[in-house]
């Protein structure tokens, strides 16, 4: 089709491979092109270096108002895996209660927060509920009365190694993040104070750390601890519930 | 999904223990905080540059509610790929830019040529981002490249405006433009290869005067 298919010659399409406008065959043909070649791969980058300071120049324009509130629960609907059954506004509402309870959204939203570091709870959308979490020695380290919500420690043999949300208004769930120094499959379970044990689902804790959410089924309610297992079966943290 | 170093965070800790206001924060720490989950910083990323995101959004697709939903999609996209970002490679605002074009070209295909817009945006590029938030670096960034599309000729500045900002393919450029397919893509690839040579020079000049 272009003269680059002969072996000797570079393709004169990476321009527009940087601008981003080629069909998805010519793409095909560049890409097959630069994994052998060094010199395009290099003329490439500079190109884009320029594409993209041109596709900066665009004329600023304002978004419909309500942007920025849309933007933040489309992200909290991709915290929550996917779900979409579960919650949309949660970094919303974590906000709105913390504010209530301390009245400074200034303190709310940093004070604690290099404690929450330390501890991994990535826990994007309730970054603000982290926040006010109060950091101690007790496992339940934070509960909003007004709204049933609360976070309690997820403490493993040496230490807190994340946290756990709670929500318990309407369809009661919880979430929680914990850090990487628990990398593998660890299998969430639910335990009652008569020892009935509820096993939840398994997640991922990579080496960046690992988050999940899931909701509480009405099987287990009362139950007061929740248990991650991995893969041997060995318990590597538990954490109370209020 | 995605998670970002903790270092980031506690950079960011930091720099606000040092009582900074979030609208003094560095596009890089207010995206740090936006990528780690800071509702504060998140709020802050997002009115600083939406209208940036979106302009480049509505440029390429020329319909507000497309343009939204790829807006939406960019900063959801930044989120997710925050920590990837590298401060050598381009600021942020440039990044975001790059981020929505790709979305915004692989949402449509099918951008009707309008000519009066591709004047009028020829017309309005000396001006380029004046926030008051823009940093003098970006400022400088955009001047440089404002000027090197002004001192193309005019055929091939309209090539890079179609295909940069409103993401048109050749093809697409040489239907708006009435042109061969072959002179399109000889345009664009010229006036690229220009802009890279002439900010190579800006480059030289400003490492010259140091
Ligand atoms: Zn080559």
């Amino acid at each position: 089709m272009t003269d680059y298919t002969r072996s000797d010659s570079h393709p004169e399409t990476l321009a527009e491979m940087a601008l981003g406008v080629l069909d998805p065959e010519e793409r095909t043909s560049v890409l097959t092109h630069l994994a052998s070649c060094p010199a395009c791969r290099e003329e490439l980058l500079e190109l884009s270096a320029v594409a993209d300071r041109i596709a900066a120049q665009a004329p600023p324009a304002e978004p419909p108002a309500g942007f920025e509130d849309r933007v933040l629960a489309r992200i909290d609907s991709q915290i929550l895996g996917g779900t979409s059954a579960l919650p949309r506004n949660r970094w919303e509402r974590a906000d709105r209660r913390t504010y209530k309870a301390s009245g400074s959204r200034r303190s709310v939203s940093w004070k604690h927060l290099a404690a929450v570091a330390a501890a991994a709870a990535l826990l994007l959308g309730a970054g603000a509920a982290i926040g006010s979490a109060a950091t101690g020695t007790s496992s339940t380290v934070a509960s909003d009365t007004t709204g049933g919500w609360s976070a309690s420690l997820l403490v493993g043999p040496s230490g807190p190694v994340g946290r756990v949300f709670f929500d318990s208004d309407g369809h009661p769930w919880m979430s929680m993040g914990i850090s990487a120094s628990q990398v593998g499959t660890l299998r969430c379970e639910l335990v009652s104070p008569a020892g009935k044990v509820i096993v939840l689902g398994t997640f991922q804790v990579t080496s960046q750390g690992g988050y999940w959410a899931t909701y509480i089924p009405v099987s287990a309610r009362g139950a007061n601890t929740v248990r991650l297992v991995d893969t041997s079966g060995k318990m590597v943290a538990t954490a109370t519930m209020k | 999904m995605a998670l970002n170093p903790i270092s980031a965070r506690v950079r960011n800790y930091d720099v606000r223990q040092m009582g900074i206001p979030v609208s003094s924060l560095s596009d890089e720490a207010l995206l740090a905080g936006y990528a780690s989950g800071d509702r504060e910083l998140a709020v802050a990323f997002i009115r600083r540059f939406q209208s940036r995101v979106y302009g480049v959004a509505l440029a390429v697709l020329g319909d507000p509610t497309g343009a939204e939903d790829v807006a939406q999609q960019a900063f959801e996209r930044a989120w997710r790929h925050g920590s990837t970002y590298d401060a050598r490679r381009g600021s942020v605002g440039t990044w975001l830019a790059a981020i929505t074009r790709n979305l915004a070209i692989d949402t449509t295909r099918v951008r009707k040529a309008d000519p009066i817009e591709v004047d009028a945006l020829l017309a309005a590029l000396p001006a380029g981002p004046n926030e008051p938030e823009t940093k003098a670096l970006e400022a400088e960034s955009s001047r440089e490249i404002t000027r090197a599309l002004r001192l193309l000729p005019t055929d091939q500045a309209r090539a890079i405006v179609l295909a940069g900002m409103l993401g048109m393919s050749a093809s697409q450029v040489a239907a708006a433009e009435s042109i061969p397919l072959g002179t399109a893509k000889t345009r664009i690839r010229t006036a690229m290869g220009r802009l890279r040579s002439s900010l190579r020079y800006e480059h030289l000049a400003e490492h010259s005067n140091d």
